[in-house]
């Protein structure tokens, strides 16, 4: 059914979606709406099965098996004050994509529908709690967080997607329409629908989509930002730094600390590069504790990341310590600076690996210019490697998996020799599925291309 | 000023006035059908049979609804197929093969028989307007008709123009007067009008043609008939027979391409792509060195042979060249030559869901005007038009099925919403909801609403009662009963079945026909159970995964089409709707945000913007009247 319909239709559904621009910040946000919405807090959040409107709860957020995804903060704000002026539930949760995915996929699970794009604005103006001005005025402010180049490296992927998909859609309009043939022309003298090309037909196009599905790590990074771990020995100036990057006119878009891993993380768009920068707080305050915790916390975090950033202190020659940093880094990208450029230079940089190392002053800025540059040339180098079509959102991968689903479906239904009206109810399914990725509407073209395949007509 | 008066018109006695005419008439107003030949009611202009995929569907909706296109084409069929039964019992359809001659006859009795029906030949030459309201009409003779709604339902007729060839001239069928006033005057009314193009093939003497080379294709050996109140067993009393073109013929076709008025620019009308003439089957599928015909009598009483597939505009001598390079046809005689029409089309984007023009009230167009083609398209709008057209004048609220009601509610819809660039013909794929538009259940959809609106009788009423309530019970018992697994018929056939099985466990089994257990006596059915109440409960229990999958997007739309659009809403103020599509809102006025979804072009983020709009409408109201 087409995309259209259900907004129309699918007002009394329950809609979950993540609701912080995705991938930025510490903090992700999900929000659920519709009358099922406390009902499924309730079943995956233990603590919120009792609580007062309008106020929080915090307790371990479970998947159906009973597996804690992560410890969250709820709150339920009962209709009609709520951002939709339906009963809402708000999941603040930790900002890694992953874990948002699979607590909104818990939902999913416990009967709440994704949300379409701007649909919980669409609610919310729908019953009177905004009018269409401001829902606008939001809309173009989550647009503006978002870095330029960001933007138009996603549009590029999208573009690449929707190249990608348009041969699986143009073969899947295809195989309906010989099938619809089948059913409409009997007494045209057509061939025969042959079923055992049909089913390899499905076949590849559900390797297809499965090969697509398996995009969605990759962009994802893209979409929640490249994760930069900064890490030095202490006193390397390494909190300023994050400071002096993240504190001068940039779009900051959470402020909000991580609250259980000691990580403080922030999302930045430098040049309109998505970044996450995560500075340990385990090496920030380890200067007095055992080195070994600090060289231990500083290999859980550089595990998750995509980048690591060393600093280096430029008014001290090179020890033990810094050998130990650099050679962590080794087996990952890395950047490195020498900070600390307004003292003199005590370092010796002789060493292939810093050769190229940046020299900069967090006190001063000078020397940041270079550092963004090279932010930019991580992110391009990072777009140029991977596959040009990649699934950037969970609306996306939804689709893609749903297309598969009904494909699998109408394969299984070929097999035991369901009548082909039947089966086009399947095929038809992941064509809808498909039509919400490219965000075209199902038309007329399935006859179209009956007549032109098909002598038809006595 | 009026010499005379009814409470509604119709002009044309085609298949769509005869439906028309009958229904306005059976819902108590005084009708008048006015034909330029009262010999030629309900003529088949084309091929001598009516049904199909699909067309089928559409008859069985007409019997249901209480239309008389079913009843005629069974008592007039002197051929039955049952088509598509390879397939599920959704895309089941019959067809039928009648006698032309038969079909007149039946129909102009049977509306002879209907009170307060009367029928008038005369030519209508205008549409007496009056502040924006058809208020009647004009003869030729001079006469003027008050009449209370105006159905339109001129066929082919309306500047209709021959093309055999080089040759061209007026006609409204060949041999008959084309309608040159009133199309003038309908063009005059300011509507989108168009050319449409639509052909037929020669017909031959079939004592001319040896049949002995041909592959027979027979009728069923039991009949299916169109309509539910057919009670009596039908007769298979001719046969068809299936041939095919050769390189020779095509090599003619291409050699004398200069000369087809299809080709040769001389044509202007869209023709229908799925119904194409021979020589447009030779140039866009070139590759085919063959392409099938089927030879269909034309009546018991008659030498007459229409040849299927072979529509044509090319010259007579070319179309003789081509008869005689094919195997049995070679001394073939032409009764008649093929030829193609143009002929006027109203863009049905000007109509209302009731197919009352949006530019007059009490004006109403159906079948080929609006852009259709076949028999039981225009059947199925003609009994439309009828019924609203006897609403209106009894200022009752008009009739729209749904698209999940019929076909027929599809096919109104499809016009109205999105216009036509080709002659439109109803196929099974337009049905989104295929499975639940069966003709098994065509008479528990729509008989009902026949009922209410009158046009079912007493009798019908009864016996459809009476078969609903046979597949109630009977289905009630095939829900609950147990099935004996040592019956013979589990052991002859090597069926592995628990002991005791539900028979509705049995059934699930897609080689387990209910009909055959009921035959073989592992389920004793009540009598009075008829082929068609087993193939309704049959289909309920087979399917049920389907069908109620299905029932879900059925719902959906439901809610969509409830939510309706204010005649008045003024979309060219709707600030976020671009212009163009605020301008197709604008052309279609869809009277509900379901049918605003289904306009071509209008994306779903602009029904969000119109959502938005419909809902601060109404809570400004609700706010204004607090």
């Amino acid at each position: 059914m087409s995309s259209a319909l259900d907004r129309v239709t699918g007002m009394d559904d329950t809609i979950v979606a993540i609701s912080t621009p995705y991938g930025r910040g510490a903090i992700g946000l999900i929000r659920i709406s519709g009358p099922l919405a406390a009902r499924i807090a309730a079943k995956h959040l233990p603590t919120a099965r009792s609580w007062m409107p309008r106020s929080s709860v915090r307790g371990l957020w479970t998947d159906a098996e009973g597996n804690a995804l992560d410890d969250v903060l709820a709150t339920l704000y009962p209709q009609p004050h709520s951002y939709t002026g339906e009963d809402v539930v708000e999941i603040s949760a930790h900002g890694n994509p992953l874990i948002l995915e699979r607590i909104v996929e818990s939902a999913l699970a416990s009967g709440a529908r994704q949300a379409g794009p701007g649909e919980f604005t669409w609610r919310a103006v729908a019953n009177g709690k905004m009018d269409l001005l401001q829902a606008e005025a939001i809309r173009d402010f989550i647009d503006a967080q978002t870095g330029h180049q960001a933007r138009v490296a996603l549009q590029q992927m999208e573009g690449g997607l929707s190249r990608r998909i348009r041969p699986i859609k143009d073969r899947l309009i295809d195989l309906i329409a010989t099938f619809e043939a089948a059913v409409d022309f009997v007494d045209d003298d057509l061939e025969t629908l042959n079923t055992a090309a049909a089913a390899r037909i499905l076949e590849a196009l559900g390797a297809d989509l499965e090969s697509l599905s398996e995009t969605y790590g990759f962009g994802r990074i893209l979409a929640g930002g490249l994760r930069l771990v900064i890490l030095g020995k202490p006193n390397v100036g390494k909190s300023s730094l994050f400071n002096r990057i993240i504190g001068q006119d940039r779009a900051i878009v959470t402020d909000i600390p991580g609250t259980t891993r000691d990580v403080v993380s922030e999302m930045v768009a430098i040049q309109g590069v998505p970044l996450r920068f995560c500075d340990t707080a385990g090496i920030r305050s380890t200067s007095d504790q055992v080195e070994e915790i600090g060289v231990a916390r500083a290999v859980d975090a550089l595990t998750e990341a995509d980048v690591a950033l060393v600093v280096l202190d430029g008014s001290a020659p090179l020890d033990e310590e810094d050998a130990r940093v650099l050679a962590l880094v080794r087996e990952i990208q890395h950047v490195v600076v020498v900070n600390k450029s307004d003292l003199d230079e005590r370092i010796e940089l002789d060493g292939e690996k810093i050769s190229c190392a940046i020299r900069l002053s967090a006190k001063t800025g000078e020397g940041l210019p270079e550092l963004e540059a090279r932010f930019g040339e991580l992110l391009a180098n990072r777009i140029e490697g991977p596959p040009e079509a990649a699934l950037t959102n969970a609306r996306q991968y939804e689709a893609v998996r749903g297309a598969r689903a009904a494909l699998d479906h109408a394969l299984q239904a070929l097999k035991q020799n369901t009548p082909p009206e039947m089966t086009l109810m399947d095929l038809y399914g992941g064509l809808s599925h498909l039509n919400v990725l490219t965000g075209e509407a199902l038309t007329d073209d399935i006859l179209d291309r009956v007549f032109s395949k098909f002598c038809v007509g006595k | 000023m009026f010499d005379e008066q009814y409470d509604v018109v119709v002009i044309g006695a085609g298949h769509a006035g005869c439906e028309a005419a009958s229904a306005a008439a059976k819902m108590g107003l005084s009708t008048a059908l006015y034909t330029m030949n009262a010999d030629l009611i309900a003529q088949m202009s084309c091929n001598p049979a009516v049904g199909g995929v699909a067309k089928g569907h559409l008859v069985r909706e007409i019997d249901a609804l209480g239309g008389i296109m079913g009843v005629v084409a069974d008592e007039a069929g002197i051929q039955f197929r049952l088509l598509n039964t390879s397939r599920g019992p959704a895309v089941w359809s019959p067809r039928a093969q009648e006698d032309k001659a038969a079909y007149r006859q039946i129909m102009r009795r049977i509306l002879e028989r209907t009170p307060n029906l009367f029928i008038k030949q005369a030519e209508v030459v205008s549409i007496l307007l009056a502040d924006g309201q058809a208020v009647g009409i004009e003869l030729l003779d001079g006469r003027r008709v008050r009449a209370g709604a105006t159905v339109v339902t001129t066929g082919t007729f309306l500047n209709g123009l021959i093309h055999i060839g080089e040759r061209q001239f007026t006609a409204g069928r060949n041999g008959e007067p084309a309608s040159v006033s009133l199309g003038n005057c309908i063009r005059d009314m300011g509507f989108e009008w168009g050319r449409l193009k639509t052909g037929t093939p020669p017909r031959l003497d079939s004592r001319t043609i040896d049949f002995g080379v041909f592959e027979p294709q027979p009728g069923d050996e039991t009949p299916t008939p169109f309509s539910f109140r057919t009670i009596r067993p039908l007769e298979n009393r001719i046969c068809c027979y299936i041939t095919h073109t050769n390189t020779r013929i095509h090599d003619i076709i291409n050699r004398n391409m200069a000369r087809s008025p299809l080709y040769s620019g001389q044509i202007q009308g869209i023709g229908p792509r799925y119904c194409p003439s021979i020589e447009d089957k030779v140039v866009k599928f070139a590759d085919k060195d063959r392409h099938q015909i089927v030879l269909e009598p034309e009546g018991v009483d008659t030498h007459e042979v229409y040849v299927n597939g072979m529509s044509t505009s090319l010259p007579i001598d070319v179309q003789r060249e081509m008869l005689s390079q094919m195997r049995g046809l070679e001394s073939a005689d032409m009764i008649r030559p093929g030829y193609a029409i143009e002929y006027d089309f109203v863009q049905p984007t000007e109509l209302r869901s009731s197919l009352e023009t949006k530019k007059y009230e009490r004006l109403f167009f159906a079948g080929q005007i609006n852009g259709t083609t076949g028999y039981e398209e225009a059947a199925a709008q003609g009994l439309i038009a009828g019924v609203n057209a006897a609403l209106k004048t009894k200022g009752a609220d008009p009739l729209v099925l749904g698209r999940q009601d019929g076909y027929i509610g599809i096919l109104v819809d499809d016009l109205v919403t999105k216009g036509t660039s080709e002659p439109y013909r109803m196929f099974t794929s337009r049905a989104e909801f295929r499975l639940n538009l069966r003709i098994d259940n065509a008479d528990a959809r729509l008989t009902p609403t026949g009922r209410r609106l009158g046009l079912v009788s007493d009798e019908h009423w009864e016996a459809h009662r009476a078969r609903q309530s046979r597949i109630a019970s009977t289905r009630q018992r095939v829900d609950t009963e147990k099935v004996n697994a040592s019956h013979e018929f589990f052991t002859s056939r090597g069926l592995d079945v628990r002991e005791r099985p539900a028979l509705k466990s049995v059934l699930l089994r897609p080689e387990i026909r209910l009909a055959e257990l009921i035959r073989e006596g592992v389920f004793v059915a009540d009598a009075g159970l008829r082929r068609e109440d087993i193939l309704s409960i049959e289909t309920g229990i087979k399917y049920a995964g389907y069908l109620k999958q299905q029932e879900r997007e059925i719902e959906k739309v439901r809610k969509a089409e409830s939510r309706l659009i204010p005649e008045d809403l003024d979309y060219s103020a709707m600030s976020g709707l671009s212009r163009e599509i605020a301008e197709k809102l604008t052309r279609t006025r869809p009277r509900s945000v379901a049918q605003a979804t289904r306009i071509p072009g209008v994306t779903p983020a602009s029904i969000s913007i119109l959502l938005f709009h419909l809902e601060l409408r109404r809570n400004q109201r609700r706010n204004g009247v607090s």
